[in-house]
């Protein structure tokens, strides 16, 4: 692809979090282990193969590129190597930290080639990219110094020499509105439409999604999903700005698909018809996948097999075959969900009693005794109150109405 | 609700069988055992919650194949509708002709399930044992089970919770999964902090690596500034000589400010006037040499010179050579001719037996020959005559003869007597004058020839001075030099004198000699000849008188033969008489045969002749002997005259100092000559030579010097400085390139000490090897630290032991959550259960006493709930409290039912249900059935019972209806 004279083409990726480990795998085989450890670094790679294959101008990494909490050296040596690379390919890379590879958490001092500009603070700093010698695209952006940074940094960008074509803005924050992310340099739509920017490259929150396309203003998510909530293809965009309208391409880089899937189960009578068709569900796919599957039932029948721990055998089973695979996939978890539970009124007997004792009941002072634990309270995870009560109710009630059939 | 009519289809041993439940509330059933009073009940609740297909085919009625009836209900809500169940279908008819389904129905019974209504509505007499081992809980349990799902339900699940909560976590267990999680994910947490302390130093290795890097850059420039400055320094150091040369310079020529005098090209000039003089000086040295060399010479060779008498001496010398030569040549020719006749000489004495003296005095006179000759010539006559005679003798006798012969033998032999004596006196004179003679004899030889020597020679001085005199006269005359006159008249005189003086002392000599003459006629060994001849004759003349003796006899024979001998002997006489007069004369003829004499007399004329002629011989060698002699004397006066180093000179050397003369003389000549020559040559290089020195004196003037030296001097000076000048700025050229521009002119002029810069130059390589020890160490070090790093940023190990953790944790959370969910499922089944048993515990246990209280007649009044451990607990009519244990199972029973009634009771407050009661009073006396029948029709009062039994007392007194499935069949 040529690189035109008046157009630039980048790659826009943000929320590397190289290194990071994935959350909710309990349990990760021998042989994928290597692969899930190495699937960020993997996506990294495959990041760098993108920008020389397209032979883009620039790289732009909006923050979050590895994290502090977590720190990892490797993850900054391999991003280095990355980037050396990348000089090598004569690509320039324009990187800002985020709240979780603040400056200031940094411990390890890694010197990248120069080819990578970072904006040192939290100041917007400019940085003009020459081609043929001439300012041909100013980047704009900030790193977080601190983990927290509460103030909204987009009404500061501000277009410093309308001469040079093409300006883009770096920001890592959040839009105002999502919940799911920490509200770090939060703006709002109409924050980033004030200046003429040809295009504001986000960061923060890892769900891929395009704000505006005219400009283009968009997450591009993370390029590897690292747990169930993060699911689907990862990547980057691929962007190509002229005078004309400008080009984006998403190109997937994960290593490993989260992936969720659903089936339901009602029409199987026995534990075969279930393995068939969960093989038959899951085996639909070209990626590596590590799956959080749903089993759907309209009966509670399902049920007895998951006490019986049937179910967890026959996942173990279909997980066998489904790791022999050429691009393996592997349930790592599954959740059975009754769609017909049993209706009560609110004074049916002990259910009902049930119920409301439930209601009434404080989770954090019932499990206390675990929670308070001195060694192990600092490894718990909050939990939430409403999942834990929905499932103990299930578990109550399924045990109490189904114990004589059990037995 | 009330169970209006059950219509069967076909369900276990019911076939089309229809049961009419309308009237009252209490309807009671009656059958024997396999009545099918329990598939009635089965059929029911089939009605009522379905069954799952299983169950649904051990109810397939057995004649026919239409399973499944209907069972109409009439409920406040709704009025009457009817379900209809086959085989697993549902169908609700419902009074506005609506049809609905298993939800609908579900919701009817307000989620009542099988296992709820089984376990409160309905109970048989196999529940009763239950009570004796019942506990609190488990009386909850049965409240729940009787009210809910029943109590083993419950129970079951709480149980199971437990064990599950136990399983997982206990706060002070180990075993649990929690505690064992807990346990891994700290030793992973601990792996992990491990792993990132160990990361945490990467910084600290980061910088010290930078440090490191930092310091051994520094090293590395101050080694290159030392090492610069060492370069500078031995490039100084190379330099002081030339700084010093250089500031040596600049002091000397400070020192020779002064200006020099001194022509253009002085010293070519000068040098090429030298040049000039040179040659010629050499040329006129040469020539001054030459001529000293000449002068040496001549001298020499004048030194070397005799006088020109002694030249002309050697030189008449030289002149007489040839001549002495020729004398030499005769002397020695005469000499050999002398030696010649000498030899002949003695050949022809040899058989003479005859000295030459002898021969000398023998005098031959002319006639002798005749003489002999007639004697020789007789002899043979008388030789001829003896013969004659001699064969007639022999003739006569041969004895004669033979004595004769050995008498004429013996005879020849014999010595006369006079020979006898002669030789005994010869003998005897012999041995008295043996010794004088013999001396005496040499000199007397000698005298002789001495004699005969001065008789010459004083005849030859009378002959020359004779001649000399004569010549000297008439020369004398011719000159008339009257000094001759006077020198002949001395010389005739002086030869005179000469013969004279020589002819008296011959006279002297010869008196001498006869004085001192010895008689010696016999050498010895004639001697001894004669001795051995005296002693022989003696013999022979012993043999003659034996011959003597036998001649006497032949005498007389040969008387005869005398006679003619005698004539013969007379003859013969004659003959001996002239012959022995010859031989007196010439005694040597003794020996000699007379045939032989004159043959002997020619030889004796030969040997005479000879003799004469050996003697003019000898005296002609001698003339020449003595001219040789002469010129001899005349060589050694010469010799002595030059003082001759040896006493002789040889005609060589005399030759040669001639030769040496006239070779000399000739030198002289050219020397002379040479030394002519050399002194014009001389004279005209002076001239030259002046005119150039006239020219180098103007030289020096210009230079105001007077002599050459000075001028050189000046000439040095002034190219010396010329020279300093140069070096100086040679010596610039060659500092300045080397030292920086900024600091050459100070170091031009300052004092550099060389000792300094090289303890300087020690000091900076100190300084380096420290340095790069240093920076030696430092980079192991930082090899060490890069390593490390190295390893670092190429480890796992962080990445890995963070994913294990997370996991870990995960694994933690998961069954921390399934322990939360159980414990939380587990609280609140407890806290349900309290608040169910406080809210409808008390209700029920008061009914319960108020049952148990009626059916036991007021024997028991009270029932009190199981607390902790106790079981259930009646209190009897005066107080006392019995355990269910101490019971007695009627009493049991009558509990269990009270109890069952009480639940159901309180539960129908909730929901009104029909209740269905299988026989529970089998085991109750007809009072205490009596009083629970009381009961159970006031219970039906408000809920419809329907009461399956198989007692007939109980099935009369509530009129039952009979059923039997063979019946119906």
């Amino acid at each position: 692809m040529m690189r035109m004279k008046n157009s630039i083409s980048f790659i826009h990726a943000a929320d590397l979090h190289l290194d990071s480990p994935f959350k909710g795998l309990t349990h990760i085989p021998d042989s994928i282990f290597h692969h899930v450890r190495e699937s960020t670094f993997a996506a990294l790679d495959n990041l760098v193969t993108t920008a020389i294959n397209k032979q883009v101008d620039f790289v732009l990494l909006v923050g979050d590129l590895f994290d502090n909490e977590n720190q990892s050296l490797k993850a900054q040596v391999r991003l280095r190597k990355a980037f050396e690379k990348l000089k090598f390919h004569h690509i320039n890379v324009y990187l800002s930290f985020g709240n979780h590879d603040y400056i200031n958490g940094n411990i390890h001092p890694i010197v990248y080639p120069d080819n990578v500009y970072i904006f040192p603070n939290e100041n917007i700093t400019t940085f003009n990219f020459k081609k043929n010698n001439e300012p041909v695209a100013s980047i704009y952006g900030f790193s977080y110094e601190n983990r927290s940074l509460k103030k909204n940094k987009s009404i500061f960008y501000k277009i410093q020499n309308r001469a040079i074509p093409f300006h883009i803005a770096m920001l890592h924050g959040t839009i105002n509105g999502n919940k799911d992310h920490d509200p770090y340099a939060p703006f709002t739509l109409q924050d980033l439409k004030e200046e003429p920017f040809d295009y504001w490259a986000l960061g923060h929150i890892h769900k891929r999604q395009q704000l505006l396309s005219s400009p283009p203003i968009i997450y591009p998510g993370n390029i590897q999903g690292r747990h169930r909530n993060e699911s689907g293809e990862k990547g980057c965009y691929y962007v190509k700005l002229s005078h004309t309208e400008p080009e984006l391409e998403f190109v997937p880089l994960q290593s490993i698909i989260f992936d969720d899937i659903q089936m339901d189960v009602s029409t199987c009578k026995t534990m075969l018809e279930i393995e068939e068709k969960i093989k038959n569900i899951v085996q639909q796919h070209t990626d590596e996948r590590l799956i959080h599957l749903t089993i759907r039932s309209k009966h509670e029948d399902i049920l007895r097999f998951e006490t019986n721990q049937m179910l967890t055998e026959l996942i173990d089973v279909v997980n066998e075959s489904l790791l022999e695979e050429k691009r393996w996939s592997y349930i790592y978890t599954y959740k059975i969900q009754i769609d017909e539970l049993p209706q009560f009124k609110e004074d049916d007997f002990f259910i009902g009693e049930t119920k409301r004792a439930m209601e009434k009941l404080s989770v954090p002072e019932t499990v206390k005794d675990l929670y308070n634990h001195p060694k192990a309270r600092k490894y718990l995870e909050e939990i939430s109150e409403i999942d834990i009560k929905n499932s103990a109710k299930q578990l109550l009630i399924h045990e109490l109405l189904h114990v004589e059939e059990g037995d | 609700m009330k169970f209006l009519r059950a219509e069967i289809y076909g369900f276990g041993k019911w076939v089309d069988k229809t049961f009419d439940f309308s009237d009252g509330l209490l309807t009671c059933l009656y059958g024997e055992n396999e009545a099918g009073k329990s598939t009635l009940q089965n059929f029911i609740l089939y009605m009522l919650f379905g069954l799952p297909p299983r169950k649904r085919n051990f109810y397939q009625p057995k004649n026919s194949n239409r399973m499944g009836g209907t069972l109409t209900i009439v409920d406040v809500s709704i009025g009457i509708f009817t379900i209809e169940r086959t085989d697993d279908h549902v169908k609700c008819l419902l009074p506005n002709a609506k049809v609905e389904g298993e939800d609908w129905l579900f919701e009817q019974l307000h989620g009542l399930t099988r296992e709820i209504y089984t376990s409160i509505y309905a109970f048989s007499v196999n529940d009763l044992i239950e009570i004796r081992r019942m506990k609190q809980e488990q009386l909850s349990d049965v409240l729940f089970s009787v009210g809910l799902t029943g109590a083993t339900a419950i129970y079951q699940v709480e149980k199971k919770l437990e064990k599950k909560l136990a399983s997982l976590y206990k706060r002070t267990g180990r075993i649990p999964e929690i505690n064992k999680q807990i346990k891994v994910v700290q030793e992973k947490h601990d792996e992990l902090l491990r792993f990132k302390q160990n990361e945490a130093t990467y910084r600290d290795k980061k910088e010290l690596k930078e440090k490191l890097e930092a310091v051994i850059e520094k090293r590395r420039s101050e080694v290159l500034t030392a090492q610069a400055e060492v370069e500078e320094s031995k490039k100084l150091l190379h330099l002081i000589p030339f700084l010093h040369e250089y500031q040596s310079t600049v002091e000397k020529l400070t020192m020779c400010e002064k200006d020099i005098n001194f022509p253009e090209d002085g010293v070519e000039r000068y040098q090429t006037l030298k040049n000039q003089i040179i040659p010629l000086q050499s040329d006129y040295n040469t020539l001054k040499r030459n001529e000293e060399e000449y002068k040496a010479k001549l001298n020499h060779l004048m030194n070397e010179q005799y006088p020109a008498s002694i030249y002309e001496v050697a030189k008449s010398i030289l002149n007489e050579r040839l001549t002495d030569e020729n004398i030499a040549q005769q002397i020695n020719e005469k000499e050999k001719k002398l030696e010649q006749i000498n030899g002949v000489l003695k050949e022809q004495l040899q058989p003479l037996d005859m000295e030459e003296d002898e021969i000398k005095e023998i005098v031959l006179p002319f006639h002798i020959e005749s003489t002999w000759k007639e004697i020789s010539e007789t002899n043979i006559q008388l030789q001829q005559d003896g013969e004659r005679l001699t064969e007639e003798y022999n003739l006569l006798s041969e004895k004669v003869d033979q004595i004769n012969t050995e008498k004429q033998a013996v005879f020849s032999q014999l010595l006369s007597n006079e020979e006898v004596s002669e030789m005994q006196t010869k003998i005897n004179a012999y041995e008295l004058t043996v010794t004088a003679t013999k001396n005496n004899r040499d000199h007397k030889i000698k005298m002789e020839q001495w004699e005969k020597k001065q008789v010459r020679l004083a005849n030859w001085t009378l002959v020359g001075t004779v001649l000399f005199a004569s010549l000297s006269v008439l020369f004398a005359l011719g000159i008339n030099n009257y000094l001759l006159f006077g020198i002949t008249a001395m010389i005739v005189t002086l030869g005179l004198t000469q013969f004279t003086f020589i002819k008296k002392s011959i006279g002297e000599t010869g008196q001498n000699d006869n004085s001192n003459e010895f008689k010696s006629i016999i050498s010895p060994s004639e001697k001894n000849k004669l001795e051995k001849l005296l002693h022989k004759n003696k013999d022979l003349q012993v043999n003659v008188r034996m011959l003597e003796n036998e001649e006497k006899r032949a005498e007389l024979q040969k008387k005869d033969w005398q006679e003619k001998k005698r004539m013969f002997d007379h003859k013969e006489s004659q003959w001996l008489d002239r012959l022995k007069t010859e031989q007196y004369q010439y005694p040597f003829l003794r020996q000699v045969d007379p045939s032989h004499w004159i043959e002997l007399l020619h030889k004796l004329q030969q040997a005479k002749q000879l003799i004469r002629d050996k003697h003019v011989m000898q005296n002609e060698i001698d003339d020449l002997q003595e001219k040789r002699n002469h010129f001899q004397r005349k060589l050694a006066d010469f010799a002595s005259d030059i003082s001759w180093t040896n006493s002789t000179i040889t005609m060589e050397e005399i030759d040669q100092i001639v030769e040496k003369y006239t070779i000399n003389n000739q030198s002289i000549i050219h020397y002379n000559e040479l030394i002519e020559k050399n002194e014009v040559k001389q004279m005209e290089l002076k001239a030259k030579i002046i005119s150039f020195e006239k020219e180098i004196h103007a030289l020096m003037e210009v230079a105001s010097v007077e002599t050459e030296e000075e001028y050189f001097s000046t000439a040095r000076e002034l190219a010396d400085k010329k020279a300093l000048l140069n070096r100086k700025i040679e010596l610039e050229q060659q500092i300045r390139p080397v030292l920086p521009r900024e600091v050459t002119d100070e170091m031009l002029t300052k004092e550099i000490s060389q000792h300094e810069l090289e303890s300087k130059i020690n000091n900076l390589k100190e300084l380096i090897h420290d340095c790069q020890q240093e920076i030696s160490d430092l980079n192991k070090q930082l090899a060490a630290v890069e390593l490390e790093i190295g390893q670092m940023e190429t480890s796992d190990g962080n990445s890995e032991a963070a994913f294990l953790y997370q996991i870990e944790l995960e694994k933690l959370n998961a069954l921390a959550e399934e322990w939360v969910i159980a414990q939380v499922a587990q609280t609140t089944l407890l806290k349900a259960k309290a608040a169910y048993q406080r809210k409808y515990l008390s209700e029920v246990i008061e009914l319960t006493s108020e049952y148990f209280s009626k059916l036991t007649d007021g024997k028991y009044i009270h029932v009190h709930a199981p607390t902790g451990s106790k079981l259930f607990q009646v209190e009897a009519s005066n107080y006392i409290r019995y355990t269910v244990d101490e019971l007695s199972q009627g009493t049991i029973d009558q509990l269990y039912v009270s109890l069952r009634l009480a639940i159901s009771r309180v539960m129908s407050e909730k929901f009104v249900i029909p209740l269905i009661i299988d026989d529970a009073f089998v085991n109750f006396d007809s009072k205490r059935t009596e009083e629970i029948l009381n009961i159970v029709q006031e219970f039906a009062s408000s809920q419809q019972i329907l009461l399956f039994t198989c007692k007939s007392d109980i099935a009369q007194t509530l009129q039952a209806q009979h059923i039997s499935a063979e019946i119906t069949v």
